[in-house]
């Protein structure tokens, strides 16, 4: 459904995306998780034909977006990070300009708005001028338009930024009923938010891609090779049981208040490590109360794969943001 | 291109530019009529018209100058930029609004040559030519003002270069009289025009080669022409200064019947600025 193949982009000297290449597939809703500054603004501004890529191509359902923009534009709704609203209309003139831009107008138009409302939540300001609405309903009216005339692809730049917790959660609903319908494609930096709502995680870091997959599998990936245990004995006994285990190494040991003593090993990836482990504590008569493998949180996985731009420069983005 | 020239024009007239633009207009018209035409009871309205050509230097960018900065500043150039539409129904919805503003203004003063008629001999076919070259003349230097605005990314930058422009522009014939008259110097700046076309065709194709092509072509035309025949330069820099001034082009047809020239003139600047002002917002997704 989206495709990018080695996008680029350059601010003068400053890199803010280098061969950047991925698939949305229809259907998928897709968190996009990067620092400030990391390229996303400019990615999703690439994607969306706001901005042409310096190099590389953005195939839109097959479309290439440089060669058939406007055939391109016609699957994609984009709410940019500011939502782009004409101040002095009311939010029905609004929807109904960007319905007529779409090809829609008079009872077409009418039921695209009253769908689109009906999806916000915004049916009962369509009335008011939009300078005079809040930050939250100026979001949803921008996710409306987003929405108008049914667009296969909708992207959201930070949807849920600057609004209070109450609408974030409203916010996060509403992404994950538009994924029902659509191919969704959100840029955050809320790690939680990501997880809850999105199948599938691009991280950028730097402007590039630093990992593409499950939030779940990212977890499991950053996690992967370690296991927490749950024994109950003296601590000496239990450090000697696991280190005769061959390849495993002790990376913690813990006394609970219950008396039982948890261990963080390192294991390796060996099928066979967790039997032999437990051959090797029940021979010294210590009782595994638990073992399970240990997950990273998405936190853990997103601070290790962009930690060489903790300190880093703010690109273009950085100052656009 | 028709959403986009019903949201301009609705958007002209939301805020205050569209309603002070045709007040400007008309309270001139009003004034000008009044002081020319029934005070001194001349019924020749074209005089009028060619008298208050002048408030083209402040109408235009007051006009003009939302176009772009205001999309730049509410952000909604970007909403432009993702909707399914080219960036060309984007500058001509916007250029056609603003000619449609214009046209309120110039069909307001429409009944005028009438009116006089009950008090004089009028000749409609001239006066009306007369309102036609004051509304295509205006069209031109919308387009112009246009193509200011999309370079802008504030409304009182667009506004003032726009004015500096037109006022250039309302002089450059009365300027054109201080310029030399010897060949070398209409050599010399065709050559300085040539120059700046080349890096126009540079800067807006991004390409050197085909800067450079053009460069060669200019810079080479010219000094063939000024070898073969030196005497056809003498006065050429004048000459070629009223013909490319619209303010000019405009007195020059009042008081005449329809001059098919200056119609074709107008609006082929019109178009022209249009081009560069579709070209110059490309530009700026690619950069």
């Amino acid at each position: 459904m989206i495709e990018a193949r080695h996008l680029s982009k350059s601010y003068g000297k400053t890199e803010a995306v280098t061969d950047l290449s991925f698939r949305i597939g229809k259907g998928e809703v897709v968190g996009f998780l990067g620092p400030n500054g990391a390229g996303k603004t400019t990615t999703l501004n690439m994607l969306t034909g706001c901005l042409s890529p310096g190099a590389g191509e953005v195939l839109i359902d097959g479309i290439d977006l440089c060669l058939e923009p406007v055939r391109a534009k016609r699957k994609i709704g984009y709410l940019p990070e500011t939502p782009p609203l004409y101040a002095d209309m009311t939010v029905r003139e609004h929807l109904l300009f960007v319905a007529a831009a779409r090809g829609f107008r008079g009872a077409a138009a009418e039921k695209e708005l009253i769908h689109a409302a009906r999806l916000t939540g915004i049916a009962g300001v369509m009335k008011k001028l939009i300078r005079n609405l809040s930050k939250g309903y100026r979001q949803r009216v921008g996710i409306a338009s987003a929405i108008l005339g049914d667009p296969e692809i909708v992207i959201l730049d930070e949807p849920t930024a600057g609004l209070d917790p109450g609408q974030i959660v409203e916010i996060r609903r509403l992404v994950r009923s538009l994924g029902k319908e659509h191919t969704v494609l959100f840029s955050s930096h809320i790690l939680s938010e990501v997880r809850e709502v999105s199948d599938r995680v691009l991280i950028l870091s730097h402007g590039r891609l630093a990992a593409d997959d499950s939030a779940r599998a990212l977890e499991e990936r950053a996690g992967e090779g370690k296991l927490a245990l749950r024994v109950r004995g003296e601590k000496d006994k239990a450090l000697a049981a696991a280190e005769r285990v061959p390849g495993i190494r002790v990376l913690d040991a813990e006394e609970e208040e219950t008396g039982a003593l948890r261990l963080t090993l390192a294991a390796g990836k060996d099928d066979g490590t967790k039997e032999a482990i437990f051959a090797s504590f029940a021979g010294d008569s210590l009782p595994i109360l638990g073992m399970e493998d240990v997950r990273s949180g998405l936190e853990e996985v997103f601070l290790e794969l962009t930690r060489e731009e903790s300190g880093g420069e703010e690109g273009k983005e950085g100052s656009e943001a | 291109m028709r959403a986009i020239y019903e949201r301009e024009l609705k958007a002209c007239f939301l805020n205050f530019t569209g309603y002070v633009f045709l007040a400007f207009l008309l309270l001139f018209a009003g004034i000008y009529t009044y002081v020319i035409n029934l005070a001194n009871g001349v019924a020749h309205y074209e005089v009028t018209l060619g008298n208050m050509a002048f408030v083209y230097i402040f109408a235009i960018p007051l006009l003009s100058m939302r176009a772009f900065p205001e999309e730049r500043k509410q952000k909604t150039d970007l909403l432009l930029a993702s909707l399914p539409r080219s960036t060309a129904e984007i500058v001509g919805g916007k250029y056609l609004a603003g000619a449609t503003a214009l046209l309120f203004g110039v069909l307001a003063m429409a009944p005028v040559p009438a009116v006089l008629s009950f008090w004089g001999e009028v000749n409609f076919a001239v006066a009306y030519f007369a309102l036609l070259a004051f509304y295509l003349l205006g069209a031109a230097l919308l387009a112009f003002g246009l193509l200011v605005s999309s370079l802008c990314d504030s409304q009182a930058a667009a506004a003032g270069i726009c004015f500096g422009a037109m006022l250039l522009l309302y002089f450059l014939s009365d300027l054109a009289g201080f310029l030399p008259g010897t060949a070398l110097a209409s050599y010399l700046a065709l050559l300085a025009l040539a120059a700046a076309g080349a890096a126009a065709v540079f800067w807006l194709s991004r390409s050197r080669a085909l800067g450079l092509a053009a460069a060669g072509a200019g810079i080479g035309g010219v000094t063939l022409f000024y070898l073969l025949d030196k005497t056809a330069f003498e006065g050429l820099l004048e000459k070629g200064v009223n013909v490319v001034s619209p303010f000019q082009r405009f007195y020059a047809v009042l008081g005449g019947e329809a001059d098919l020239t200056l119609i074709v003139f107008d609006l082929s600047a019109a178009a022209l600025f249009v081009f560069y002002t579709v070209y110059a917002v490309e530009r700026r997704r690619w950069s």
